[in-house]
């Protein structure tokens, strides 16, 4: 019996000994990262990021999850991309053609840039790219459904012919479901770019593990909910900073922010509006008020069943009236911008509303003329959820506040997000609370919300009669200049402004929170973080 | 003994009508929630192809109704295919098989913990009846059994990783340490297999602090069981008699007081050990442990059905399996209980 404790004391002592020892460990090279210039003790250029993620998959053909584009961009090129613009700039394309009819684009490649495998990049590897994405019917696919079909003169060109004008599609371009992959690589694991690809696909699980791309970045491992890790691509066609990014699972922004104080992270990406005042006097860490693009509305429904008396055009004025939008904008925080409507700041044509005091007379006027002088009731969907940290059931309050200074009582009733996704998508919500996250950054991803349109019909808005709006909305669309597109753009707010079922509130902004041993940090809506050209100190 | 196999193949029959009860129940509970597991994992674009929704529905089974849904789970079930996970893509076993040692590793801990300190801290109380050792640990394990986990965890990680830095803050390695594979999962045991030392200590240190949090109610409940219990049985003849005799206090405690109190708190170890589980959502969540806790809250956040039935199966299993190991526990303890 001695003996047995002897031998459990001296385990548990040994335990202890290497225990301490790593504890030791962990805190100085958190410590260095943070407070010192050395870059070896920073994890010899590693760069850690806490983030509370939705990863479910790292194929890009499949990937649609929001964290999903950072890691995507850092592992995969694509013929263009728009970091930090809504401009599209040349990436792994050198220039592109397009014809008359405007849908035949004819894209030259740039010579020399090989995949992390070693193969070189070609006109086959794009072609299969796009039509794997296109075929996989997947969360990306609709991006590709205009594309009709994809040639290759040379090993340099691509010939991209689509079904009809799309003056977004070079923004498109730079989403991740057009990401370049190896094809030779991706066939060797079960990847296919053949029409029946949904079902005959199965290079999913290998690309979830490994990557095939010519990004700065070739994926180490993914664990599911811990941990992401990337090493430098030795085969990379510009320069890489850092020979490691690690991405770490940190659910709890709480966590984030203790972890980032601690230096044991270099960057927290869940901090937000509401938990950034922990940061704001903590030594050693910085903080960038980027601009957002999620932007909330309020949906109110016109079919005059479901609507009741918000189906009134003249009762959704007053709605807009009403609300206090200097008051919005202070609740959200620095950086927040209020659109005029479906366009937020950042794109090109974008028109903001003034930050006004409501019109309290005009909106009960409104009211008046549509035959409700004293007002009404009506249920007022408010789902458990945020828009970049800023609590929806907070902006509902602040709205039902407004409305009731015209006489409208607004009963808030709350759900889980997923039962008002279901109700909002089959158009049966009379007054809501929603936002909306673009795909990419163009005013066509934002053309949704009209009339007959994805959103459009969640409102039940399916009246087209107004066909100037109808012609504008196909120039935005399809329109090639420049300048002609965004004054369409511009007129089409304007016009849109006039008679709409929703109410726009603010385009949040995104707080970033990092280390101030670090350089060159930057933050965009979808591509979130550019790790290749940060640097550590 | 023939009486004791009797028992067991007896509650092991009824385990298996449990399981496919619960399974049942899960199974109707999940699809009957008013929401879409296509909306929750569809973008709101991506629904707007009815192509990609068809493509989704089939490739889920979700374009089936409801019954044939559960037949085919059933069927699959029996065969050991759990069925594969909407929001992971991988099968289900294979998830549990990847994030149950993280929970198990941190659970043992947390009952180890508990128990001992439980245990501890009731015979203290109790030998120091109404003294101010009695008081400051009968307040220790009043907060055990009241302070929500959440609020201690955030607490604890402030105190002890912001404040003074004394353990690390979440993970099970640290940030910068890339994720061990191969092995059972088991860090610690992993480590000590291979001679990874190394691991052990950072594996260790990132398990004390989730594992203390994790184990303060079960250690609260073990406290106030073993104390009430303690003090009811050294009021019994045979203690007085052990005292007349002239034995020292501690022997008394030990030796003669101390097994017989013990009986009724196996009871609340495993009611403990089931609460326990209950609390890993959070305390995963907050100490970024990539453990069952964490999946479940995922997967039942994305209406990830196959995730839901596979992790409440297994759970439902563990409550089975510790209740029986309890009540054959009482049976070697206590002669007087008998499985007839």
């Amino acid at each position: 019996m001695k003996v047995w404790k002897r031998v459990l004391a001296v385990v548990f002592c040994c335990i202890m000994i290497s225990g301490v020892t790593a504890c030791g460990k962990t805190n100085s090279e958190s410590n260095t990262s943070s407070n010192d210039g050395n870059n070896e003790s920073s994890g010899g250029g590693t760069l850690v990021v806490g983030m509370d993620s939705d990863l479910q998959t790292l194929d890009p053909g499949h990937g649609y999850e929001v964290y999903g584009n950072m890691i995507f961009y850092a592992v995969y090129d694509n013929l263009y991309k728009t970091y930090g613009t809504s401009t599209p700039e040349p990436s792994l394309a050198e220039s592109y053609e397009l014809d008359d009819s405007q849908t035949v684009y004819s894209f030259k490649l740039k010579e020399g840039v090989k995949f992390s495998s070693g193969n070189d990049l070609t006109s086959k590897d794009v072609a299969f790219s796009i039509m794997r994405t296109k075929n996989l019917k997947s969360n990306t696919s609709h991006h590709a459904e205009a594309v009709q079909s994809v040639e290759t003169p040379d090993d340099y060109t691509v010939v991209i012919t689509l079904a009809s004008p799309d003056a977004s599609f070079l923004v498109k371009l730079s989403n991740n479901s057009f990401a370049i992959l190896d094809s030779e690589v991706v066939k060797e694991h079960g990847g296919t770019d053949a029409e029946d690809a949904a079902t005959t696909d199965t290079a999913q699980e290998w690309l979830n593990q490994n990557s095939a791309g010519s990004g700065a970045y070739v994926l180490d491992n993914w664990t599911q909910n811990v941990k992401v890790e990337l090493i430098k691509n030795e085969n990379y066609w510009g320069e890489v900073k850092n020979e490691k990014v690690i991405c770490n699972e940190i659910p709890d922004v709480n966590t984030q922010i203790q972890n980032l104080k601690q230096g044991d992270i270099d960057i927290a990406l869940g901090v937000s509006m509401d938990n950034v005042s922990q940061l704001e006097d903590a030594d050693g860490v910085e903080l960038l008020y980027a601009q957002g693009y999620t932007t909330t509305f309020l949906l109110m429904n016109q079919d005059p069943d479901i609507g009741g008396p918000l189906a009134d055009s003249k009762v959704q004025e007053a709605v807009r009236l009403a609300i206090n939008y200097q008051e919005l904008l202070e609740i959200c925080g620095e950086n927040a911008t209020l659109p005029l409507n479906i366009v937020p700041e950042g794109f090109t044509g974008a028109l903001q509303r003034e930050a006004s005091e409501p019109d309290i007379e005009g909106a009960k006027a409104l009211l008046t003329e549509a035959g409700y002088p004293d007002g009404f009731d009506v249920k007022f969907t408010v789902a458990s959820y945020d828009s970049e940290g800023m609590s929806w059931t907070t902006l509902g309050q602040k709205i039902k506040d407004d409305l009731s200074k015209v006489g409208i009582n607004a009963e808030i009733e709350t759900a889980e997000i997923g039962v008002v996704i279901d109700s909002y998508r089959e158009g049966k919500e009379q007054f809501l609370l929603m936002h909306w996250h673009p795909d990419y950054m163009d005013i066509n991803n934002q053309l949704a919300f009209l009339p007959g349109d994805t959103i459009g019909e969640r409102a039940n808005w399916t009246d087209a009669s107004n066909t100037e709006l109808e012609e504008l909305k196909n120039t935005v669309s399809t329109e090639n200049d420049p300048d002609k597109r965004a004054a369409a753009s511009e007129e089409l707010q304007k016009l849109f402004a006039q008679d709409n079922p929703y109410a726009f509130l603010v385009t949040h902004p995104k707080v970033l929170a990092y280390g101030s041993n670090l350089e060159n940090v930057d933050y965009y809506e979808v591509q979130k973080i550019d790790f290749q050209n940060i640097v550590i100190n | 003994m023939g009486n004791m196999v009797k028992y067991l193949m007896r509650r092991l029959l009824l385990v298996l009508f449990l399981l496919i009860g619960v399974s049942l129940l899960v199974f109707l509970i999940s699809h009957l929630v008013p929401s879409d597991p296509v909306a929750a994992n569809m973008s709101t674009q991506a629904m707007s192809d009815p192509e990609a929704v068809e493509v989704y529905k089939a490739k889920w089974g979700l374009d089936k109704p409801l019954y044939q849904q559960y037949g085919i789970y059933l069927k699959n079930l029996l065969q050991g295919d759990l069925g594969t996970s909407i929001r992971t893509g991988n099968p289900v076993i294979e998830d549990l098989k990847q994030f149950f040692p993280a929970t198990l590793e941190l659970s043992v801990f947390a009952m180890i913990i508990a128990i001992v300190f439980g245990i501890l801290f009731g015979v203290i109380s109790a030998v120091h009846r109404d003294k101010p050792l009695d008081y400051i640990f009968r307040t220790v394990s009043i907060a055990g059994v009241s302070v929500p986990n959440f609020w201690f965890a955030l607490l604890m990680l402030f105190l002890f990783y912001a404040q003074w830095g004394i353990f690390p803050g979440g993970g099970r390695v640290g940030s910068r340490t890339a994720t061990p594979s191969g092995g059972t999962g088991l860090y610690i045991l992993d480590g000590i297999t291979s001679g990874n030392w190394s691991l052990v200590g950072e594996a260790f240190f990132h398990l004390l602090l989730p594992a203390l949090v994790l184990g303060f109610f079960t250690m609260g409940l073990i406290a106030r069981q073993t104390r009430s219990n303690l003090l009811e049985v050294t009021s019994m003849d045979y203690i007085r008699t052990a005292k007349a005799k002239g034995l020292p206090a501690g022997k008394v405690i030990s030796r003669h007081a101390l097994g017989n109190a013990l009986i009724p708190v196996i009871t609340v170890m495993g009611m403990g050990f089931c609460n326990l589980l209950g609390g890993m959502v959070f305390v995963e969540k907050i100490f970024s442990w990539p453990g069952i806790g964490q999946y479940a809250y995922l997967s039942a956040t994305t209406l990830d059905f196959p995730a839901i039935c596979g992790v409440s199966l297994l759970i439902a299993v563990i409550y089975v399996v510790i209740n029986l190991i309890i009540d054959i526990l009482y049976g070697v303890i206590d002669p007087r209980v008998r499985y007839n």
